[in-house]
């Protein structure tokens, strides 16, 4: 399969970055946005999952302190705390894979090839609860999926290099979620690839292309968003991730796209 | 009367937070987590099917069995996950 790859960043605005997931994966519904792998990061945010209440997953005190931009994604799922040594990236495609109605074989055929990639890196890595990946006992990567009824958008974050204190002292992680590992801090259940193997963000990178590459035929080709992909995430963005009732509420907001949006 | 809980299933936590009657009926019930659900609005679905039903176990079962058999798919939680999340609802403390 032939899969724009996008690198285009929304620093500051974690919410404009879930719009323009969500514009794209739309689009491709329609026909009008192409199979796309997409990396992308932020400087200092928590994206939390559609059926989570910010308040009940993030320390506000700690958020107004520090300025972490609150999101929340169209995906279920836990909170995630990123930063610049936190890698995230959208696998956008149709799925000829025949996977996108069981929900256990979509994980396990977009987490094999990040398996695949560590691999080829020389790094041994597992995937215990499916949709996550840890090296050394320590989980690096999680994810979430959307699934349509022949497609999947599938969107991945990996801890590369990211500042772990932080990541502690931002989310409330529940005490019994820990217990159940045997630990008492979040600091010692996640951690870094760089400090679990001495690999980078671009060794990461370079070696997921090859994984999904390899595992599932991707080929690829560079490119930018289109002009319809961004004016169409402008719109979900006013109308959906920036409104408070979706970020910090929990009500699920159905968009009306006006159809020249869509042309 | 409002009840709340917080349950780990085997991947995913659930939080339940609900509000009953006197005659002890659920009249508002809001459920939030780290889970999975496919499709994801079905959740909304569920909590208006919990709403006017008895707090019992083997009411609120009947409803989250019918649920999961209409075709839902909750990754990794069970039935009884959400039957324990719900009726391990107490006070908040």
């Amino acid at each position: 399969m032939r899969v724009r790859l996008v690198e285009h960043e929304f620093l500051d605005n974690p919410r404009m970055s879930l719009a323009v997931e969500e514009a794209i994966f739309r689009l491709m519904l329609l026909g009008k946005s192409p199979p796309t792998l997409w990396f992308w990061r932020h400087r200092n945010a928590v994206i939390i999952g559609k059926f989570q209440i910010a308040e009940e997953e993030v320390n506000m005190d700690v958020v107004q302190q520090y300025n972490v931009q609150i999101a929340k994604r169209d995906t279920g799922g836990g909170a995630v705390y990123q930063d610049l040594g936190n890698l995230i990236y959208s696998v956008i495609i149709p799925d000829i894979y025949g996977v996108s109605n069981d929900v256990i074989r979509m994980y396990e055929a977009m987490i094999k090839p990040v398996l695949l990639a560590f691999k080829m890196l020389g790094i041994r890595a597992e995937s215990p609860g499916l949709n996550d990946v840890e090296i050394n006992d320590r989980k690096v990567l999680g994810s979430a999926a959307g699934l349509r009824e022949g497609f999947v958008l599938f969107h991945a974050t990996m801890l590369i290099s990211s500042n772990l204190d932080m990541l502690a002292r931002v989310l409330k992680v529940p005490k019994t979620k820990l217990q159940d590992k045997g630990i008492t801090q979040v600091s010692h259940r996640v951690g870094n690839v760089y400090d679990l193997t001495g690999k980078d963000m671009d060794d990461v990178k370079y070696a997921l292309l090859r994984g999904y590459s390899e595992y599932l035929g991707f080929e690829y080709y560079r490119d930018e968003l289109t002009e319809r992909e961004l004016r169409l995430a402008e719109y979900l963005y006013y109308n959906k991730y920036n409104r408070p009732e979706w970020v910090f509420g929990r009500e699920f907001i159905s968009v009306e796209i006006p159809r020249e949006l869509l042309e | 009367m409002s009840l709340i809980n917080e349950y780990k299933a085997k991947k995913g936590l659930i939080r339940v937070r609900l509000r009953l009657s006197d005659d002890g009926r659920i009249t508002w019930i809001r459920i939030t987590g780290d889970f999975f659900m496919y499709p994801e609005e079905a959740l909304l679905m569920l909590e208006k099917s919990l709403t006017g039903v008895k707090f019992s176990r083997g009411d609120v079962s009947r409803v989250i069995h019918e649920f999961f058999s209409s075709g839902v798919k909750v990754p990794f939680v069970t039935e009884e996950d959400f039957v324990e999340a719900i009726m391990g609802a107490h006070h908040e403390s």
